[in-house]
C-alpha cells in the first residue's frame, strides 16, 4: 500500500537518514544507508567476506536508477538494481564504483 | 616418523605454489584455510587434501596405493572481468602443478581432473572462486612411509 505521509518526515539526517548524491548531476537525496558485514558462499571451502551496501529511499527521488552513480559518505557506488517494496520506497542495491 | 602422506603432499603442493610467486595471487597461498577470506588476503589460493582412496597392493597387506585428491581453490573479488581473473588464477595453478612434484624422497605427477567456477554478486564487489581438482597416486607402507610414486 503506497504511503501517504511526507517522505521527509522519515528522513532526518540528524537521526538515521544519510544525505547522498544521485546521478550525473549529483542531485542531493536522502535515504537510509546500510553497509552490513556479510560472507558470500562462492562454492569453495571458505566464504568471502565483505559488505552489502544498500540505500533505502523514496522511488520518486531516484528515477531510472539502474547503472547510475550514488555517492554516500564520499564513497562512489554504482546502483546495480532497484528493489521497490510496494510502498513507494525502494532498496537500491549498490556496488563499489 | 614421517608425517601423514596427505600432509606431505599438501605441504609439497603449497610449497610449489608459494615458490612460483604466481602473478595473480603473489604469496597469498593458504593451506587448509577454514576462515572467510577478506579484502586483506584476496585474491588468494587455498590448498586442501580433500579425500583419499586406498588399495592394498600386496597379499600380505604391507603396501598400499593411495589416490589422494588435492583441491586448489582460487578466490577473487574484483569489479570487472571476474571470470577472466579466475581463469588466470587457474592457468597459473595448472602451469605450476603440471610439472613433477617432489614428495618426500620421491617425485610424483599430479593429474588434473577438472575445475568448477562460481561467481556471486552478494557483496559490494563481485566475487567468486575457481576450484581445481588434482589427483596424486602414491605408494606407501602400512607405516605411512612413501615407498614409490
Amino acid at each position: 500500500m503506497p504511503m501517504t505521509e511526507n517522505n521527509e518526515d522519515f528522513l532526518n539526517t540528524e537521526e538515521h537518514a544519510t544525505l547522498a548524491l544521485f546521478g550525473p548531476s549529483s542531485t542531493p537525496i536522502k535515504g537510509i544507508f546500510e553497509n552490513a558485514y556479510l560472507t558470500a558462499e562462492v562454492g569453495g571451502s571458505v566464504p568471502i567476506s565483505g559488505r552489502t551496501p544498500v540505500f533505502y529511499t523514496p522511488e520518486s527521488y531516484v528515477p531510472a536508477p539502474k547503472g547510475k552513480l550514488l555517492v554516500v559518505g564520499g564513497a562512489n557506488y554504482t546502483i546495480m538494481f532497484s528493489e521497490p517494496d510496494g510502498t513507494g520506497w525502494t532498496n537500491l542495491i549498490l556496488e563499489k564504483a | 616418523m614421517a608425517d601423514h602422506v596427505r600432509k606431505q603432499l599438501r605441504t609439497a603442493v603449497t610449497a610449489a605454489l608459494v615458490a612460483a610467486v604466481m602473478p595473480s595471487v603473489g604469496a597469498r597461498v593458504y593451506p587448509s584455510r577454514v576462515y572467510p577470506a577478506d579484502d586483506d588476503n584476496l585474491p588468494c589460493v587455498l590448498v586442501y587434501a580433500t579425500s583419499e582412496a586406498n588399495e592394498v597392493e600386496t597379499l600380505d597387506g604391507d603396501f598400499e596405493q593411495r589416490s589422494i585428491s588435492i583441491r586448489v581453490e582460487g578466490l577473487a573479488k574484483v569489479a570487472l572481468n571476474l571470470d577472466d581473473v579466475l581463469d588466470q588464477i587457474a592457468k597459473e595453478v595448472e602451469d605450476v602443478l603440471d610439472g613433477p612434484l617432489t614428495v618426500g624422497a620421491f617425485t610424483t605427477q599430479l593429474q588434473y581432473l577438472g575445475s568448477e567456477i562460481t561467481m556471486r554478486a552478494d557483496l559490494e564487489t563481485p566475487c567468486g572462486s575457481v576450484a581445481l581438482v588434482f589427483e596424486a597416486v602414491l605408494h606407501t607402507s602400512q607405516a605411512d612411509t612413501i615407498v614409490g610414486a
